[in-house]
């Protein structure tokens, strides 16, 4: 028999869906008739109870704690990992450094003569430029000390003492809190 | 999902181990079922379930508690399956390395366990003819009572392509119990056909 003839009660046979009742008279009908089908029908009711009374089957005692500690081991590896990537970007990073500080340096590495010759002037320049400073401030003060007498320093000393004391209080009296009268 | 694993599994998602632990001590036999049936070896069962409990863990906070927990548990333990089988394309294995059978309170005598065995292998056999998703719809229908919608939900396909995968599953189940016993499934002719299906 083709297997279209077969057709549609392979198809209900294997459906899960329930039959209308004409159809299950003309399933019935066919399965007296069909040797094919039959033997689908009755080998799909043995494959269908094989399953269902199949056990459900448990893991070996101790699974929990089998289970704990691959947890444990898992978190170990997850950081030996971590610290590995930490170390690897580490030594990445230094080496980039190093390599862009070689790039920056190579020029002076290979002939450093230049490099030493004008970190010698700078430096010279530094100490000369410092000196003729220092001079000037001297110059200016033995100036101020020859016009002003004693008595006017006197004065001005006063004068920057009460003024001192003026922003002294004033300060006081402006960070002190204020009252709120209602 | 009971409403003491929804405690269970509120405590899992703010990282607590121990909470979680309770989990793995309430679902560690579906789960393992679930892997045996698919990987048919006891150890790689181990293995898989002992990764499905750990994927979870990691992904606990990304669960949606909307879902019910043992589904979610499920599809991570049968997709990872799935791969497994895809990358080992099930290579035979020894159906005399039974797996830890269910105890019974009553031991069981030695014609008991021999005709278990002989199940099992029987089962494992029409389990085997089927592809790994198809068969995990089949453990998922079979074992788990799950819905045509729960199995989609669990695989990420549609209803029909989950009735459309069961269909194609009893199929070629029925078809390797008829080659493996002849005389099977012939049964008297009966114009009220007492030939049992799971149609009727």
């Amino acid at each position: 028999m083709a297997k279209l003839d077969h057709q549609p009660f392979e198809e209900w046979l294997l459906s899960e869906d329930t039959l209308a009742p004409e159809d299950l008279h003309l399933l019935q009908e066919h399965l007296y008739s069909c040797e094919d089908c039959r033997r689908l029908a009755g080998a799909l009711g043995e494959v269908d109870r094989e399953l269902r009374t199949a056990p459900v089957l448990h893991p070996a005692p101790g699974f929990v704690s089998r289970w704990r500690t691959r947890l444990v081991a898992e978190r170990l590896e997850q950081q030996r990992r971590q610290t590995l990537w930490s170390m690897v970007f580490s030594i990445g990073g230094a080496m980039a450094l190093m390599a862009s500080m070689g790039v920056l340096l190579y020029p002076l590495i290979r002939s450093p003569m230049p490099f030493l010759l004008a970190m010698a002037y700078q430096l010279t320049s530094t100490f000369v430029f410092a000196g003729a400073i220092g001079g000037a401030f001297v110059t200016v003060m033995r100036t101020i000390f020859k016009i002003i007498s004693p008595t006017q320093w006197a004065a001005i000393l006063v004068a920057l003492t009460s003024l001192g004391a003026v922003w002294v209080v004033a300060m006081h009296r402006l960070s002190s809190r204020r009252r709120v009268i209602q | 999902m009971q409403d003491s694993d929804s405690i269970w599994v509120a405590r899992a998602r703010r990282g607590d181990a121990d909470a979680f632990s309770h989990l793995v001590e309430t679902y560690q036999r579906p789960v393992f079922n679930l892997c045996y049936r698919m990987l048919n070896d006891a150890g790689d069962a181990e293995d898989a379930a002992q990764e499905t409990f750990l994927r979870a863990y990691k992904a606990m906070k990304d669960y949606d508690e909307s879902r019910p927990f043992p589904t979610w548990l499920l599809s991570i333990a049968a997709h990872y399956c799935i791969d497994q089988m895809r990358k080992r394309r099930m290579a035979i294995v020894s159906l005399e390395d039974l797996p830890y059978m269910e105890i019974s309170d009553d031991a069981p005598g030695p014609e008991t366990t021999l005709s278990r065995r002989e199940e099992q292998k029987r089962v494992q056999l029409l389990l085997e003819t089927l592809n790994p998703t198809d068969r995990v719809a089949v453990i998922m229908y079979y074992w788990y009572d799950f819905s045509y919608d729960e199995i989609g939900e669990a695989l990420a396909l549609s209803m029909s392509a989950v009735k459309s995968r069961l269909h194609r599953a009893r199929l070629s189940m029925a078809q390797e119990w008829i080659s493996q016993q002849p005389q099977a499934g012939l049964t008297e002719r009966t114009r009220h056909g007492e030939a049992r299906s799971p149609a009727f």
